[in-house]
């Protein structure tokens, strides 16, 4: 499952939209590039590829944004977005000076952000893999496996047991951080069992295991603030 | 200086799935530690998944989530990110960071 990023140069053209809109970009973003990086009419002239994502919104207002996907870390950047008459000169303009792309500054916030992806990315997946741990009973079934973290679901009676790898043959892969989003993503504030199972083999596994959620509540959808009403 | 009798005896014979013990060999070749060594760091974060700074941050994560408001959602954020070297405060480039800005800015102009 692909990771998405946005660049801290695209923010500043989000943070130039009116806030409707802008968020109507970001979440075009996220249901369409989440489900394939690539695609998108690729943009003539700009290498990568550099692909089109539209983001209409009602009365007319055509808006446009730009991505590309990074095959080599498995995350598709959005590098700019802004009204459709000027946003492509402007991205072409932007690509010839060489701004268009992450910045190392962009790389290491992206880096810092595992924890927060590890949290997007199960969100994103977990209620068709927990579809299908039901109805494979005592099955491991996984969530997510690429890149890291890898998340697997196992459903056992009214339990549900979700592992997540912490070493690899590379050494540690997963930073406590994430281990405490991804259990908050799948479970909440409920109670659960934490184990660390050497009997099974998973010696590098951390193991959690707690009640079985309903399919009709879960996962919970983020909280959406409104503007208070005058 | 330790006599026999009082040192600890080290537990060597893991049973260990195949791929495991394999995952287990190749990992102390690449890193060139020593097994026992690797299957210590993984009891250390055991001990600290057990503990109150875990609690601590599955709450944040919990904020990140579910917090009504943005502002909240964006400290959470901070504390949920990892120590990463050129990496900025607020300088999040995720998704989550991106839509929480977004409605703190429509709060705040509302």
């Amino acid at each position: 499952m692909t990771d998405l990023a946005i660049t801290a140069r695209c923010w500043a053209d989000l943070a130039a939209l009116p806030g409707e809109v802008a968020e109507r970009v970001v979440t075009a973003f996220e249901e369409r590039r989440g489900l394939n990086p690539e695609h998108g009419e690729a943009m003539k002239g700009i290498a990568g590829p550099v692909r089109t994502l539209h983001a209409d919104l009602s009365g007319g207002r055509s808006v446009r944004a730009a991505t590309w996907y990074d095959r080599s870390r498995d995350v598709c950047w959005l590098l700019a977005a802004g009204w459709h008459d000027d946003v492509y000169a402007r991205i072409q303009q932007l690509a010839r000076m060489g701004e268009l792309w992450p910045t190392a500054t962009d790389s290491a916030n992206f880096e810092a952000d595992a924890p927060i992806r590890a949290m997007e990315r199960v969100v994103r997946a977990a209620r068709a893999a927990l579809e299908s741990a039901m109805a494979s009973p005592g099955t491991e079934v996984p969530v997510t496996t690429s890149p890291p973290p890898e998340v697997y679901f196992r459903v056992d009676g009214d339990t549900l047991s979700v592992r997540v790898p912490i070493f690899d043959e590379r050494g540690p892969v997963l930073s406590r951080r994430a281990v405490a989003a991804i259990q908050a993503a799948v479970f909440g504030d409920q109670a659960l069992l934490v184990e660390f199972p050497p009997e099974s083999g998973y010696w590098h596994s951390v193991l959690m295991v707690g009640p079985l959620p309903s399919l009709d509540s879960w996962p919970p959808p983020s909280q959406v603030s409104q503007p208070a009403q005058p | 200086m330790h006599g026999r009798g009082e040192r600890q005896k080290v537990q060597t014979n893991l049973k260990l799935e195949p791929a495991i013990a394999a995952a287990l060999d190749a990992t102390a070749a690449i890193e060139g530690i020593d097994k026992a060594r690797i299957v210590e760091e993984a009891l250390q974060l055991r001990a600290a998944l057990m503990g109150p700074e875990h609690q601590e941050l599955v709450q944040a994560a919990l904020r990140v989530r579910g917090a009504a408001d943005p502002a909240v959602r964006l400290e959470a954020i901070e504390a949920l990110r990892g120590e990463v070297a050129g990496a900025t405060p607020g300088g999040s480039v995720s998704v989550t960071a991106a839509l929480a800005k977004l409605r703190a800015r429509t709060l705040r102009t509302a």
